[in-house]
């Protein structure tokens, strides 16, 4: 099950995370534009000025100044600076001794200049680079002058580049830090704020779980709830108000119903009785039509009864006491029960049980539900026929197995045969409470206490009732003892 | 005994004071809330049959009415309302015994037997007078084994006098709980009926077992030697 509060303190989390990142690159990024174009101005101020130095004498004599002042950086040292000079038919004309044995690249003369560059410089270090073509500054004598303008240059110069890469670490460094700080102060600022924010989800969360079908005239309260949860409780509201009138108008109806059957047939019933008790002197039938009238009076009752505590299971107003019970004791029970009155018509009965079968369930519905399974078997099994009975169980689950004979059953009758008043025959034995609800009253009692009931014809003339479900009731209930 | 139904369908009022009539109890019956608890209230009666469902006044209201007078009649609760909130709400509320409809007339007089029982404070079944046996769940009389036809009438005085046994009842008390409103008891229709009793149960010659009080009334008790 997914949490409100989980997914948001993820999700959230998630987005300050990447935002957090995605500023610290951009930050970054910035700065690291800034910072190297800075360096490279410098590098080419440094080259510019170079340039501006150099001057063209005749008989081919370049003068660098830069050389000629002994800049103390050109020279080999622990912070060397590099420079080499390049004719366009790629002779080396100038080098800072700083270079020794060694080259800057090659520049290339199809190129714009000026042109920058990453490099690792001769000591190893990383540095920038900047290649500029140039014309060299004529010297004093006139000849020069236009030698000069002829003549093209091109100076590599390269510098360390500790300082930006120094300072981009240091950045990154801090970057990080912030990053960090800002991710575990949000951390908990976003934890509070989704728990401060659904603590009215909560609250209203609590509520719901309160309300049953025993409490519907709870309504959860509109004062302190935000905006956003009222028109939630309104409508919850609502809901309850009409679920609480359609349990009452439940409750009213069955009260009425059984108040207006019940009535007339204790009237019908206590009639016949007096009349039979009246009666005793009287001509032999007119005591039959009172026994009549009393037959007729129970089987009613008995259908009264079974109609309205379907409709108590299915109003959900049927008590289930759930206990520990031995199935398998109460089982042997009833199949002793049928085994010793077999109604009239000889039928071969089996069973088999196990010692011990304990289940949660509520003990009184069950054995009805035996009960009723075992009734239906025998009244419908024509004589000579068979009824099995089997239980098997594994740890955690049980299955009973009720199979009788049933010549008249066809497979497209079997999924009629837990409705109401439905029958296919006429049992073997009218008796006054066969009124076709018995297997209707099995699949009430099934949902009632969460079995699952299946039926079938394993042959042409078996019918075979499986009922099944779990040893331990799925919601949580009491231990055995 | 006497017992007052308070039940709103007429044919079963009727049934079932004639049965009750027929084993022997004063009866009185009526349809209607306010008339049941006036009478209940103004009548001597040892067990009320109450139904929930009446016009004018609610069953339960008139429970709770006797309740608040402190009345001593038993009350039964006949009802077609049968959920477990209804059995304990109605027994919470001061009812005795609890019967849903529809009942078999059978089980309600034993459940009237046994509430009389309990008011008159009579723990076993059978009483003895002497050498009389009342068997008051099987309303067998027998004296020295042998059994005595009683009529219901008969039957009802002799009970009445010996959940008494030992106590002063005077003729009031006797027409008020063994004749219903029904009868019109004349002057001597008590002393008739203990006539005639007397000499069902009292072997000739021998000590009666039930005393006259003169000007007072009677008492079931054992003939002193």
């Amino acid at each position: 099950m997914t949490s409100i509060r989980g997914r948001l303190l993820v999700n959230l989390s998630l987005v300050f995370l990447v935002l957090y990142a995605l500023s610290g690159v951009l930050l970054y990024a910035y700065l690291n534009h800034v910072l190297w174009k800075g360096f490279d101005a410098a590098l080419l101020e440094k080259a510019e000025t170079f340039a501006r130095t150099t001057e063209a004498h005749d008989n081919d004599v370049l003068e660098f100044e830069f050389l000629e002042s002994d800049l103390p950086e050109y020279w080999p040292q622990r912070r060397a600076e590099y420079f080499q000079v390049w004719r366009t038919d790629g002779t080396v004309v100038a080098r800072s001794p700083s270079l020794g044995s060694n080259n800057l690249p090659v520049p290339s003369l199809d190129a714009a200049y000026p042109a920058f560059s990453r490099l690792t410089l001769p000591d190893g270090r990383k540095g920038g680079a900047v290649t500029l073509d140039f014309h060299p500054r004529p010297g004093t004598e006139i000849l020069t002058a236009k030698k000069a303008e002829t003549e093209r240059l091109y100076v590599v110069l390269a510098i360390s580049s500790d300082i930006v890469d120094k300072t981009l670490a240091k950045i990154r460094t801090g970057l990080l830090i912030t990053c960090l700080a800002f991710i575990a102060g949000s951390l908990p600022s976003v934890w509070w704020s989704i728990w401060d924010g659904l603590r009215a989800l909560d609250l209203v969360g609590q509520q719901v779980q309160g309300v049953n079908a025993d409490n519907l005239t709870f309504r959860f309260g509109a004062e302190g709830l935000p905006v956003e949860l009222a028109p939630v409780c309104e409508r919850l509201n609502d809901l309850l108000g009409r679920l609480d009138d359609a349990f009452k108008r439940e409750r009213r109806f069955t009260a009425n119903a059984a108040h207006e059957l019940r009535t007339p047939i204790a009237e019908l019933r206590t009639l016949a009785e007096v009349g039979l008790g009246e009666a005793q002197d009287s001509a032999p039938s007119m005591k039959e039509y009172f026994v009549d009238a009393l037959g007729v009076a129970k089987q009613l009752e008995h259908l009264i009864e079974t109609l309205l505590l379907m409709a108590r299971c299915d109003a959900g107003m049927q008590v289930v006491d759930w206990q520990w019970t031995d199935i398998a004791a109460q089982l042997r029970e009833s199949w002793e029960q049928l085994c010793a009155h077999p109604d009239g018509h000889a039928v071969a009965a089996a069973a088999i049980i196990p010692a011990h079968a304990m289940i949660q369930t509520d003990p009184t519905l069950f054995r009805a539900l035996v009960a009723n399974l075992l009734d239906n078997a025998l009244a419908y099994t024509p004589g000579g026929g068979a009824i099995h009975l089997t239980l098997v169980l594994d740890s955690t689950k049980f299955r009973l197995t009720i199979a009788n004979t049933s010549s008249e059953l066809k497979a497209a009758d079997v999924c009629h045969i837990f409705e109401p008043f439905w029958r296919k025959t006429n049992p073997q034995k009218q008796e006054e409470t066969h009124c076709g609800m018995g297997l209707s009253l099995v699949a009430t009692y099934a949902k009632l206490l969460g079995l699952v009931l299946h039926a079938g014809l394993v042959s042409p003339s078996t019918l075979e009732i499986n009922v099944s479900g779990t040893l331990e009731r799925e919601t949580s209930g009491p231990s055995p003892a | 005994m006497r017992i007052l139904i308070i039940e709103d369908s007429k044919r079963l009022q009727t049934y079932v004071a004639k049965g009750l009539r027929g084993a022997g109890y004063a009866v009185d019956a009526t349809g209607d809330g306010e008339e049941g608890l006036y009478l209940a209230e103004n009548g001597e009666y040892d067990v009320v049959v109450l139904d929930l469902s009446l016009p004018k006044l609610d069953g339960m209201e008139i429970l709770r009415a006797l309740q608040d007078r402190n009345q001593r009649a038993f009350v039964l609760i006949l009802t077609a309302r049968d959920t477990v909130e209804d059995r304990v709400r109605g027994l919470q509320g001061g009812a005795d015994d609890y019967l849903v409809k529809p009942f078999a007339l059978e089980e309600l007089l034993a459940r009237i037997q046994a509430l009389l029982r309990r008011k008159y404070a009579v723990n076993a079944p059978v009483v003895q007078l002497g050498d009389l046996t009342i068997n008051l769940a099987q309303r067998v009389v027998s004296r020295q084994g042998k059994p005595l036809g009683l009529k219901p009438r008969e039957y009802a005085l002799l009970e009445y006098l010996v959940v008494r046994k030992g106590e002063l009842v005077t003729r009031a008390d006797i027409e008020h709980h063994i004749y219903d409103e029904r009868v019109e008891p004349v002057s001597n229709v008590v002393d008739s009926a203990i006539c005639s009793l007397r000499k069902i149960i009292d072997p000739p010659g021998s000590p009666s077992l039930i005393q006259t009080r003169r000007g007072m009334g009677y008492v079931a008790e054992e003939p002193r030697a």
